[in-house]
């Protein structure tokens, strides 16, 4: 894990941030996905009294669902059927060590509202504890990094000041690096790793759904 | 056909034989007359098949049993064309699943190679020096079989000449040795022999002898390359090849067996047997080994007859469903500890590469050899000693990734199944496959797909997923084990980018170098 002070992450945690301004939700787009957090919704939230963990045996179906809202990709491409990366199993840990009541919290609601990931989105942002986190969940699938929800809350705050503030950040792992979703969007690959074919630079790119849409073998 | 079928089918319901294996080519002794041809492909798999009359078939509820009940059969099952795997079964996760039925086909495979060549049901009675199915041509035996193996520096030949099947090719120094025991294995020695892949360095035994890499092909891939003329640099970049896209054939079967195993490439690492070594625990083979060239080519290398013992086996085998090929890695037990082993202190008396008595400060695990690397003629096989006679190095290795508990759990099951055989000091390490679905089979398993059915385009993860991720034989990779992408070993994460000496025709015309997952035609000359 490194701390890293590469300009992009922080741009797009701020774009996030920015997005607080919308008038609606922007879940139209993957790219939107990452402010789809954003919209400003009052819906009371019931918070357990009691700090409890997410079980990452009967939890983990909720949090692909809840990924799948917060990102607007697929959730058969964010965890496959046949999950050779596993990597939300690695990001369920992370969340459920540092958050864990906030993590429960958001586990709740995206549960609860199952069925529409709008109603899912909006009463998320209840309160700030599930509202940064889900911000946080967003960055991480994107950007294979940790933003706490406490350091995009003061990024928030202080979006008055003179200077944009600098939001610390943690690369999860390698295969956070090489799994964010960032790249796929962009149809390109994280510096230093790639799994395209020899010789992709030399030709279109696959389309924008073989990267976040398409599950199926073409064709069929 | 159809009657043929039918009375098969009933002699299966009536000995209850539901998942009646594959047969191999040489298991039918009755008249061609009666008996329709012996299909080739094992159909055996992880799981009992839930129609009777299609073994392809699994019920998941209902694992093959691989114990002293179902020896025999499996013993004798034969090569599998292709892998039989379902998502469904015990297991926790459909991955899990996938998985335990790939490594169960990894078994099948190395039982059907490692098979006696002179009876290939017979390895449940093979001694260690017994030669194998795929050593076959490396002994002379050049049989026109697509479970034969020739050696890649017998294909590869000076000056791009055209090669013959089966055909060795003796060193000049080796030639008066193999005048006298012509059926002596022969390892020409190259870089690759000895350093590992990226040049990362050389494996050196605790007896101070280097450890010794081999490559071969069956005969399917040396027609293929024979075929397209892909066996020399002036083949592969003439006018007539800037067009082509390398596509070895992939290996299929029905549901009655017929098929063909199509490309099937080995990878082995041997250790030099002393005579201090109990040759009784090591599949084993006599070999003339011609040391590498001089760096100036000027001298003829030394050749030793030397005995070598097996302690690495990597099977890649292409098949219809798995255009980025099945990767298989089999091991020596006796090669390394497990790094959790040496944390724990729960280690053997002595292992081919890790030396228990020695501490970690005085022996730091999983280092190169200090430079230079390359064997020196002086020193025969052995790695250069200090000057008052003691040894200088040797590779201290761990295992990083430990196996899974269900490969071990199958390791256990096919190793009690080998009985007292040699083979039961063998186990798989791991199987590497192409695991996402929407471009692992695209579009090779579509009904009407077009000729070539690989997606040679493919994009955007040329190598769809591997499961898992990261796979590495302590004597092959030994030193790019571990978990960091990029770093460590993932077989089809680096042999997707292998690329051939394909040119274009004419400056600016599309074309493309793929070599179809192996770096062998790079070896051309």
């Amino acid at each position: 894990m490194s701390k890293s002070t590469h300009r992009e992450p922080v741009q797009a945690a701020q774009s996030a941030v920015e997005d607080d301004h919308a008038s609606g939700l922007t879940r139209r787009t993957v790219l939107a996905g990452v402010a789809a957090t954003t919209a400003v919704v009052t819906v009371g939230v019931d918070t357990p009294a009691v700090a409890q963990r997410a079980n990452p045996d009967s939890d983990m179906e909720t949090f692909e669902q809840l990924s799948e809202a917060l990102t607007g990709i697929a959730r058969k491409k964010l965890a496959p059927d046949t999950d050779s990366i596993g990597i939300k199993h690695d990001y369920f840990k992370w969340i459920n060590e540092r958050e864990p009541a906030a993590f429960v919290s958001l586990l709740k609601i995206a549960k609860d509202n199952a069925n529409s990931s709008q109603a899912m989105i909006e009463k998320l942002q209840a309160t700030d504890d599930t509202k940064f986190l889900a911000r946080s969940i967003v960055l991480m699938w994107y950007l294979g990094s940790w933003y706490a929800p406490g350091d995009l809350k003061k990024l928030v705050d202080s979006r008055s000041a003179p200077k944009p503030v600098f939001i610390p950040h943690t690369v999860i792992s390698p295969k956070a690096y090489a799994q964010g979703w960032v790249w796929r969007v962009a149809q390109a690959h994280p510096m230093g790793y790639s799994d395209m074919q020899f010789g992709y630079w030399n030709r279109e790119p696959a389309p924008l759904d073989d990267f976040i849409i398409r599950t199926k073998v073409r064709g069929t | 056909m159809r009657q043929n079928r039918s009375s098969r089918v009933g002699l299966i319901n009536i000995l209850g034989l539901i998942a009646l294996a594959g047969w191999s080519q040489t298991s039918s002794a009755q008249s061609p007359t009666t008996t329709p041809a012996a299909p080739q492909c094992n159909l055996l798999h992880d799981l009992v098949p839930s129609d009777p009359t299609d073994p392809r078939t699994s019920d998941p509820n209902k694992l093959t049993p691989v114990d002293a009940t179902t020896k025999d059969k499996i013993l004798t099952s034969g090569l599998p064309c292709a892998e039989i795997q379902s998502d469904k079964g015990p297991a926790k996760t459909p991955i899990e699943n996938r998985q335990r039925g790939f490594d169960f086909y990894s078994w099948l495979t190395f039982i059907a190679l490692n098979s006696p060549a002179a009876n290939r049901k017979g390895i449940a009675t093979s001694q260690p020096d017994t030669p194998t199915v795929w050593e076959r041509a490396s002994l002379g035996r050049a049989d026109d079989d697509s479970q034969n193996f020739m050696q890649l520096l017998d294909i590869m030949l000076p000056g791009g000449v055209k090669p013959e099947w089966g055909k060795k090719v003796v060193p000049p120094a080796c030639q008066s040795q193999h005048a006298l025991k012509p059926n002596l294995m022969i390892v020409k020695m190259i870089e690759e022999s000895f350093n590992q892949p990226f040049k990362t360095g050389p494996l050196i035994d605790q007896r101070n002898n280097y450890a010794i890499f081999d490559i071969l092909m069956n005969k399917v891939m040396f027609n293929y390359i024979v075929d397209n003329n892909l066996y020399s640099q002036a083949g592969q970049m003439s006018d007539k090849n800037s067009a082509l896209r390398v596509d070895f054939p992939s290996g299929h079967h029905d549901q009655s067996g017929n098929g063909d195993p199509g490309a099937i490439m080995i990878k082995v690492s041997w250790k030099i047997l002393d005579p201090e070594d109990d040759k009784s625990k090591f599949h084993h083979v006599q070999a003339l080994v011609a040391m590498p060239s001089s760096p100036d080519q000027q001298s003829d290398p030394p050749c030793m007859e030397k005995t070598l013992g097996l302690v690495g086996f990597h099977i890649v085998h292409k098949t219809a469903g798995r255009p980025q090929w099945i990767w298989t890695s089999f091991e020596h037990v006796d090669n390394v500890p497990e790094q959790k082993d040496v944390d724990s202190g729960k280690l053997r008396s002595s292992y081919n590469f890790y030396d228990p008595s020695c501490s970690a400060a005085d022996c730091p695990v999983n280092q190169t050899p200090p430079r230079p690397w390359d064997p020196e003629p002086e020193n025969a096989l052995k790695f250069r000693v200090r000057a008052d006679g003691k040894f200088l190095f040797n590779s201290q290795i761990t295992r990083v990734v430990p196996l899974t508990e269900a490969t071990k759990v199958m390791n256990d099951q096919f190793q009690s199944i080998l009985g007292n055989t040699v083979w039961k000091n063998y186990m798989l390490i791991g199987t590497q496959w192409p695991s996402a679905f929407p471009c692992t089979a695209d579009p090779s398993l579509l009904p009407n797909a077009p000729i070539p059915k690989t997606d040679f385009e493919k994009q955007p993860d040329m190598n769809c997923a591997p499961a898992p991720t990261f796979l590495a034989n302590s004597t092959l990779e030994t030193f790019s084990q571990g978990e960091i992408p990029q770093a460590s070993s993932s077989c089809m994460a680096c042999h997707g980018n292998a690329t051939s000496y394909q040119r274009p025709k004419s400056l600016g015309d599309t074309y493309f170098n793929q070599s179809d997952f192996t770096f062998m035609l790079e070896k051309a000359r």
